[in-house]
Formats: C-alpha cells, sequence, structure tokens
C-alpha cells in the first residue's frame, strides 16, 4: 500500500505540470479555435530563460521566476496572437495545425540560437529545491515536488475563481461560444482572446520552469513529450471541459509512475508502454469520446459573418498538367532535362548525393500530395510509413537475402496495411482530431515498433543496400540518381493520373465536404481508405529509396519529429501540387546540407526555416512557392502584352 | 406505392426531441411543400431521410427498398438526390468539376477504379463532358462554369447545390431553401427550372421552403411542421387556409 503511494506521489508532480498545458491548450482552443501545438515550446523558452537568468546571469531565484513566467511567458503568447493565430481563426485545418506546428519545430531552434547548444545541466528550482526532503506517509517526498503541486493546485483554483466569478471570466467563456454575437454586445472579443492567450502561454511558461528541475538536462524533446501527455488530457476533457482535463492530467501523471513501479523492469512493456500511455490515452480518447469526434466546425452561430475561411488552395482555377513543375511550359522540360544531364555528368559526386536525397523526400512528400492536396485529410505520421518501407527492405535484405527491388515493394506492401491497420479506426476521425490521431500513432510507432531487432532495430539501425536489378548496379551515386529520379517521377506521374480520374476527383469531392461527398454517392470511408493505403505505399517506397541511399537507417531517420517536419515542408512548398512537393523535398535537402558545415547552434535551422515558412504559409495558403510562381506569370503576362491593361488579365 | 414513405420518424437530441413520430410520403413525379418556423425540424428530417443522421425509430421506404438502416452514399445511388441549407461545396473545386464528380457516381457507381485511372482512362468522357454542359446550361452556370466555388455569390453556389444534385438524375430531389440567397426573379426563375426538371425527368421534388411564392409556383401538396409535429397537411390552398397553420407559421395577416 505504501509502494503504490509512493508511486502516486511521484506521479503528482508530472501529472500538475501536464494539467497546466492541458488547460492552456483546451484555454485557447475555445476562444480561439487554434489547437495550439507550440505550448511544448513556450513552456521550453520560459523554462530556458530563467536557466540562464539563474545559472548564467546570477539574478535572485524570484527575480528570474517573475521575467521568466509572468513576462517573458504572456509576451510570446500576445506576440503569437497578434502576429498570427488571430488572423487564422477561421482557416483550414491544415493551416491552422501546420502553423501550429511551424513554431513547435521552430521556436526551439530559435532559442538554441540564441542561447547556444552548450548542454544545460542541472536546471535550478523555482521554490523549494529538491534537495530538501520530507516524509509524508512513510514516502519521502522533495521540495520540488511539492512545491510543484502546490502551485499548480494554486493556479488551478486562481482559473476556476476567474472563471467564475469575474466578468472577465464570463467574457472568455462568451468567445469561446461566439466571438461574433460577443461584440455585438460590445466586448472587444480580439482583446478578450489576446487575454486567453497571454494566461495560457502563462500557464506554459510555469510548466515548463516546474517541469525543468524534474529532469537532469534542459532538453527541448522533453518538452515536446510534456506537450503530448497534455494534449491526451486535453482530449480526456473533450477539448471543453477545463475540470476533466485536470483530473485526465493527475491521472496520466500518476498512471505513469504507477506503471513503472508495477511493470517488470527490462521489458518492452516497461521502457516503451510508460512514455507510450499518453499517446495510447490519447487514442482512446479520440476514437471514443463523444465530444470530439463531431467537434471539428460546430460553434458560432454568427460564423457567416465572418470572412470566407482562407483555404490551402488558389481561388484561381488549378488546372495542372501530368506533371507541372509550375514554370513556364516552354523552359521546363529543357531546364530540368539540363540538370538531369549536368548530374549525370560534372556536377561534383557530394552535390548529386544532396539532390538525390532531396528527390527522395519529394517521394515521400508525394505520400502528402496524395492524402492532404487531394483528399483533404491530414496525416502527422508519414515518416512512420515510409520508416516501415525502409526498414523491411533493410531487414530482408540482411536477414533473407532478397534484392532491394523486393524488399522495396514488400515494404511499401507492409506500409500500405499498415495505412489500412491506421485508416479503419480513422474513418470516424476528421480534421484536427485525425491529425491528432496520427500523432500519437506516430509516437506509439517511435517507442513501440521501432525499437524492436526486427524493425527499427533501435539506435543501432538497420542496414540498406543500393538496388542491384539484374545485370545492372545502381550502387554508383550517379546512377542511383537516376534510379531515384524514375522512381519520383513513376510516383508523380501515378498521382497525376489518379488525380485526372475518378479517384482524385472522389477525393477532392471529400475533402472539400464529406457531408456533400456523401449524398451524391460517393463512400467516403472507402475513399478515406484509399488515400491512406495510396500515400502509406508512396511513403514507403520513398523511406524505401531514402534508406537505400543513406545506406543504414534507424529510428531516429524517421521518428514524430521527421513526421511534423514533412508536413510543415509540404504545407509550406504547396500541398496540392506534384511541383511543390519536389520544389520542398530539394529545398530542404539542399538548405540541411548547407547547414551542416555552420556551427552547431544554427544546425537545426533548416527546420527553423521551413517552421517560419509553414507560418508564412498560414497567412498565404495558396503555398509560398505557387504564391511566387503566381506573381512571377503575371509579370511575364504583363511583358508578353504590355498593351493589355490590368484589368483585362483573365483570371481562368 | 408511394416513391417515398417514411413512418414513424422521431430523433431528439440531448433531452430535445426534434421530431415525433411523423410520418410523410411523396409520391413518384409529384411536388411535396415542407414548411414551418425555423427549429421546426425540418433538416433533421431531410437528414434522417438521405442518411445524414439515423432517426431514433420509424421507418423509411424508398422505391421499395428500406432504407433506413443504410449509409448515406447508398441512398444517394438509389436515387435521393438533396441540397444543403448551410452550403456544402466541395471548397477548391471549379462548377464544371462538381458537376463532373456527380456524374461520374452516377455512370460509374460509385466505384473508385484506382486501376483504371493509373491506367490513364479515368478522364472526363465526351458523354459526361455533354451532360455537365446540358446542366449548366439549365441553370444558367455557363458564365462561371470554370470558377472555383469558393468565388461564387451565395445564390450562384445554391445552384451548383441543385445542379450537382440533378447530375445524379436523382428520382426524387430534396431542396433544402434553395431560395434563399437569391432575390425575387432568380427565386422565379429557378421555380421553372424546377418544374421543367419534374416535368422532363419525372424526379420528385421534397421542398423545404420560406418563399410562399416560391412553393406555390412548384408544390402541389403541403406538410406543415411545427416544433417537431406534424401539423398539417392535404392541399396547399387548403392546408394554407387551415386557421392552426396561420397561427403557427404564417401569422395572421397573410
Amino acid at each position: 500500500m505504501s509502494q503504490l503511494l509512493t508511486y502516486v506521489l511521484l506521479g503528482l508532480p508530472y501529472g500538475c505540470i501536464y494539467a497546466l498545458i492541458a488547460l492552456g491548450l483546451v484555454l485557447t482552443y475555445k476562444s480561439s479555435r487554434v489547437f495550439n501545438l507550440a505550448f511544448g515550446a513556450q513552456a521550453y523558452v520560459s523554462a530556458v530563460v530563467f536557466y540562464v537568468a539563474v545559472r548564467s546571469g546570477h539574478w535572485p531565484i524570484w527575480a528570474a521566476g517573475l521575467v521568466s513566467i509572468v513576462v517573458v511567458g504572456p509576451l510570446l503568447g500576445l506576440l503569437l496572437d497578434r502576429l498570427l493565430f488571430r488572423h487564422i481563426r477561421v482557416a483550414a485545418t491544415v493551416v491552422k495545425l501546420g502553423a501550429a506546428i511551424g513554431l513547435l519545430l521552430g521556436i526551439p531552434e530559435i532559442t538554441q540560437v540564441i542561447v547556444g547548444t552548450q548542454p544545460q545541466d542541472n536546471p535550478p528550482s523555482l521554490f523549494l529545491p529538491p534537495s530538501w526532503v520530507f516524509k509524508l506517509a512513510g514516502t519521502r517526498v522533495n521540495g520540488t515536488e511539492v512545491s510543484t503541486v502546490l502551485a499548480a493546485a494554486i493556479v488551478v483554483v486562481g482559473l476556476w475563481v476567474l472563471f467564475r466569478f469575474s466578468t472577465l471570466g464570463l467574457e472568455m467563456r462568451a468567445v469561446s461560444e461566439s466571438p461574433r454575437m460577443v461584440e455585438l454586445v460590445g466586448v472587444n472579443s480580439g482583446e478578450v482572446s489576446s487575454v486567453a492567450w497571454m494566461l495560457s502561454s502563462l500557464l506554459a511558461g510555469l510548466a515548463g520552469v516546474l517541469l525543468a528541475p524534474l529532469f537532469a538536462t534542459l532538453d527541448s524533446y522533453n518538452f515536446t513529450l510534456l506537450l503530448i501527455a497534455a494534449i491526451a488530457a486535453a482530449a480526456l476533457g473533450g477539448l471543453a471541459s477545463f475540470p476533466w482535463t485536470v483530473l485526465g492530467a493527475v491521472a496520466i501523471g500518476v498512471a505513469q509512475e504507477v506503471m513503472t513501479g508495477y511493470l517488470p523492469l527490462n521489458s518492452v512493456l516497461a521502457s516503451g508502454l510508460r512514455p507510450a500511455l499518453p499517446f495510447v490515452v490519447l487514442i482512446l480518447a479520440l476514437l471514443f469520446h463523444p465530444g470530439l469526434r463531431s467537434s471539428q466546425d460546430e460553434g458560432d452561430p454568427l460564423a457567416s459573418c465572418d470572412p470566407p475561411p482562407l483555404r490551402a488552395v488558389p481561388v484561381k482555377a488549378h488546372r495542372e498538367h501530368l506533371i507541372d513543375l509550375s514554370l513556364p511550359s516552354l523552359f521546363t522540360p529543357l531546364v530540368v532535362a539540363l540538370a538531369i544531364g549536368s548530374c549525370l555528368t560534372w556536377v561534383p559526386q557530394i552535390w548529386v548525393g544532396v539532390i538525390t536525397v532531396g528527390l527522395t523526400y519529394a517521394t515521400i512528400l508525394l505520400s502528402l500530395t496524395v492524402l492532404t492536396g487531394m483528399g483533404g485529410q491530414i496525416s502527422l505520421c508519414q515518416a512512420t510509413f515510409a520508416g516501415i518501407g525502409a526498414f523491411a527492405a533493410g531487414q530482408l535484405a540482411t536477414h533473407l537475402g532478397l534484392g532491394f527491388i523486393e524488399g522495396l515493394a514488400i515494404g511499401a506492401v507492409l506500409a500500405g496495411v499498415l495505412g489500412l491497420l491506421l485508416a479503419l479506426p480513422a474513418l470516424r476521425l476528421g480534421g484536427l482530431a485525425l491529425a491528432l490521431g496520427t500523432l500519437a500513432f506516430a509516437l506509439l510507432a517511435d517507442n513501440l515498433l521501432f525499437p524492436l531487432s526486427w524493425v527499427g532495430n533501435g539506435q543501432s539501425g538497420v542496414y540498406v543496400p543500393r538496388p542491384q536489378i539484374g545485370p545492372i548496379s545502381f550502387a554508383g551515386t550517379r546512377s542511383f540518381f537516376l534510379l531515384v529520379l524514375a522512381v519520383l517521377v513513376i510516383c508523380g506521374v501515378a498521382i497525376a493520373l489518379l488525380r485526372k480520374g475518378t479517384t482524385g476527383r472522389f477525393l477532392a469531392a471529400m475533402g472539400g465536404s464529406e457531408v456533400a461527398a456523401g449524398a451524391i454517392g460517393i463512400n467516403v470511408h472507402w475513399a478515406k481508405m484509399t488515400a491512406f493505403v495510396v500515400s502509406a505505399v508512396i511513403a514507403g517506397i520513398g523511406g524505401a529509396m531514402y534508406g537505400s541511399y543513406q545506406g543504414a537507417v534507424g529510428a531516429d531517420n524517421f521518428n514524430t519529429l521527421i513526421s511534423l517536419l514533412y508536413l510543415v515542408l509540404v504545407v509550406t512548398f504547396g500541398v496540392k501540387t506534384v511541383a511543390g512537393a519536389v520544389n520542398a523535398g530539394l529545398a530542404y535537402a539542399v538548405l540541411d546540407h548547407l547547414l551542416a558545415s555552420a556551427p552547431s547552434r544554427f544546425g537545426g535551422l533548416a527546420a527553423l526555416l521551413f517552421g517560419m515558412g509553414a507560418v508564412a504559409f498560414a497567412l498565404h495558403p495558396q503555398g509560398l512557392a505557387d504564391l511566387f510562381t503566381a506573381r512571377w506569370k503575371d509579370q511575364l503576362d504583363r511583358l508578353r502584352h504590355p498593351w493589355h491593361g490590368r484589368e483585362t488579365v483573365e483570371v481562368s | 406505392m408511394a416513391l417515398l414513405e417514411a413512418i414513424g420518424i422521431a430523433k431528439s437530441f440531448g433531452g430535445i426531441h426534434a421530431l415525433s413520430e411523423l410520418s410523410l410520403r411523396v409520391e413518384a413525379g409529384e411536388a411535396v411543400g415542407l414548411v414551418g418556423p425555423n427549429g421546426a425540424g425540418k433538416t433533421t428530417l431531410f437528414n434522417c431521410l438521405n442518411g445524414v443522421e439515423r432517426p431514433d425509430t420509424g421507418t423509411v421506404i424508398f422505391a421499395g427498398h428500406r432504407i433506413d438502416g443504410l449509409p448515406i452514399h447508398r441512398r444517394a445511388r438509389l436515387g435521393i438526390g438533396r441540397t444543403f441549407q448551410r452550403l456544402e461545396l466541395f471548397s477548391g473545386l471549379t462548377v464544371r468539376d462538381h458537376l463532373l464528380v456527380a456524374e461520374r457516381v452516377r455512370r460509374g457507381g460509385g466505384r473508385m477504379r484506382v486501376w483504371r485511372d493509373l491506367l490513364d482512362m479515368g478522364g472526363p468522357t465526351a458523354q459526361e463532358q455533354a451532360g455537365v454542359d446540358r446542366t449548366l446550361d439549365l441553370l444558367g452556370l455557363v458564365p462561371v462554369a470554370e470558377t472555383v466555388v469558393d468565388a461564387l455569390t451565395l445564390g450562384q453556389g445554391r445552384l451548383v447545390e441543385l445542379g450537382r444534385a440533378l447530375a445524379g438524375e436523382p428520382l426524387l430531389l430534396m431542396l433544402d431553401e434553395p431560395s434563399s440567397g437569391l432575390d425575387t426573379s432568380e427565386a422565379s426563375e429557378l421555380a421553372g427550372v424546377l418544374n421543367k426538371v419534374r416535368h422532363d425527368s419525372g424526379t420528385a421534388i421534397l421542398l423545404v421552403e420560406h418563399d410562399m411564392d416560391m412553393v406555390h409556383q412548384v408544390v402541389s401538396r403541403l406538410y406543415v411542421l411545427d416544433l417537431g409535429h406534424l401539423i398539417a397537411e392535404g392541399d396547399i390552398d387548403k392546408v394554407l387556409a387551415d386557421p392552426k397553420v396561420r397561427s403557427a407559421y404564417l401569422g395572421q395577416e397573410v
């Protein structure tokens, strides 16, 4: 009994910290319809500011706490609200998520650029130090744990009082129902929602500073995991109920520690299931919480007063040719042929390698062109599918002596099967719920699937051979480049054909409106499954090609952060077109290569740039590449037809 | 036998009875109106009939099939087409694309056919294009055929929804406030189109509408719904003269 109590007491502080972030998630989701995945990153920022102020600046603890939690936290929230989130309130879910993920990836990188990457060991405690220990019911409890629980409890009670008894609380509750209605009775709903953002960012900052001393080193990854646990708690509360969110958070924190205590040591269950618990809870909550499935777009009775939502498509009719490289049509074949010819002859091997890697990324990203671009479904687990393809190809070659091509085919099929298995429970989900479900699935694969020796083989990784077709070996850099190019072209053409045909039309209809697609006779479940399977197969193929280029790949090459990066990449470059995926893959590979030689604090700059790209995209949702091409085309048109007035340039 | 026969449909949300035990019948080729104040349950009834929602109790029989257990797309393929009060357009697609999707569903029986697409046999056929052109012409949508629907006015959007439903060549067309967003002359034009469709293809029409002029132009029989109950049904002029209907819906002064 006292043993159980020990674990419960150990889990409480974690649960309380989860609760702080989860409350922030629910608060901002209710008041601005944005699910802010960046709270983990915001918590990290406050923790770093606190650390630097105390350890490097030798500030007194109270001053550092005040600045990091009460100043930096809300200020960041206010900035994000004013500059970004309030402008995308009614945007498509993929736009909002892309922006939030951009911040999730970008904010830790900015922080590292500023403070450097030296390890930040032994983070200080805000209140009582961990060395201060006393006994509670026969269990040792340290000061950090006690102060964490107390601080969280005070905040929760404070929030309850605020919402229950103050005018501001009443206004916030009203804004979460209908900002337009609130404006009609004379309340500035923008200001109220800014307050909600500042308040929830303050909670995130507090959570960050409280969480830091529970770990030996400040590591942004711990804050990402913190975020996931908070998401699970928010899902338990149906993204709406504050009390259930707090209870859920505490329960998750406690359950994790209890599991650590009672599960057999050194088993996959102990090493994998404990960290995976929040993801399992998240999946179950998404599937079985009645409020979540239908929670996407109900809401404001005055919604029609808002301007039409920003869409991830241009308002111009977008007729894609088989392969539209978004360049003037005469140019395209010439430039592409020149580039390919150069890669096969005089371009240095190292750059051919970079371009090859870019093309494998592009192949993987095409999977999102199908799923998100054509079908309107958001997946945050494409790297998992890619990983299955790569690992299958590698494992089959290593253990069964199969050739790469056979392994690639089997890997692609396995990825497709996994896609189907994921699609079946996901059929009922849409929008944000689907995105969160795939996120949990990716994290589950990271923790339970990829560490297995017969899958990803954990940190040691899997050896993946270069292909050999009959007598022809593709081991050389240039020949492999050609093969990767061929695979990309095949996938690209396949997608263009699907888009042109029945599949593309049905998927587009489903992405536009599931109800209406059903009402004209389209089996939406079937369409969704098809999209997931095709997408997973393409990701699997791309993953295998990527693995073959790298020679050896491990779980780190295909983890959840990579999945998030994929979404941000295609979202930035245009999720609708094959060209968007190709541009995104190449750009990321080139930038990553150029930054590899930069000082370590700039190592994550590629992620930062694309993160910011996604944020910029949120404000220009046709995709930056498409936007610039459109402008360029306009310029060209004007040069060609200078006598045409601007008005007569037809939109068609 | 009636084309559509709904018997004892009930639906509640939480504790609210949106529909209580109501029955409704539409004969083949007949135009029937469904009116009532806002919140009477008209859209909920539509949703229960075409499968967006499942009724709690009740039976729906359509063209000889019992359909209340069928998913929405199966009901559509049996010949129920509908439009939505709050527009449900396929965002990002052009007007022509909307009609092409519906044409393809009808001609292909709704099958996806990934392999045919991969063999480049999935593009729009000449018959499909001709069918689309006819619908565009019928509804006067030719000038906006290549426009993405997000850029259309509300009224044009309603016409696109109507066209999309018509492209499925339904036996029964359920229209949910098709004239809202149209001006009087456009509404009257729309009534003409509906009458023409019914006359030419024998499509039955179930019309939810507040514009009583339009209801008069299109339907011959009327159901009046109030708070989930059917309060009157029958020949349109008799129903509209009913004092109960006048107090519940039309007001005394009409």
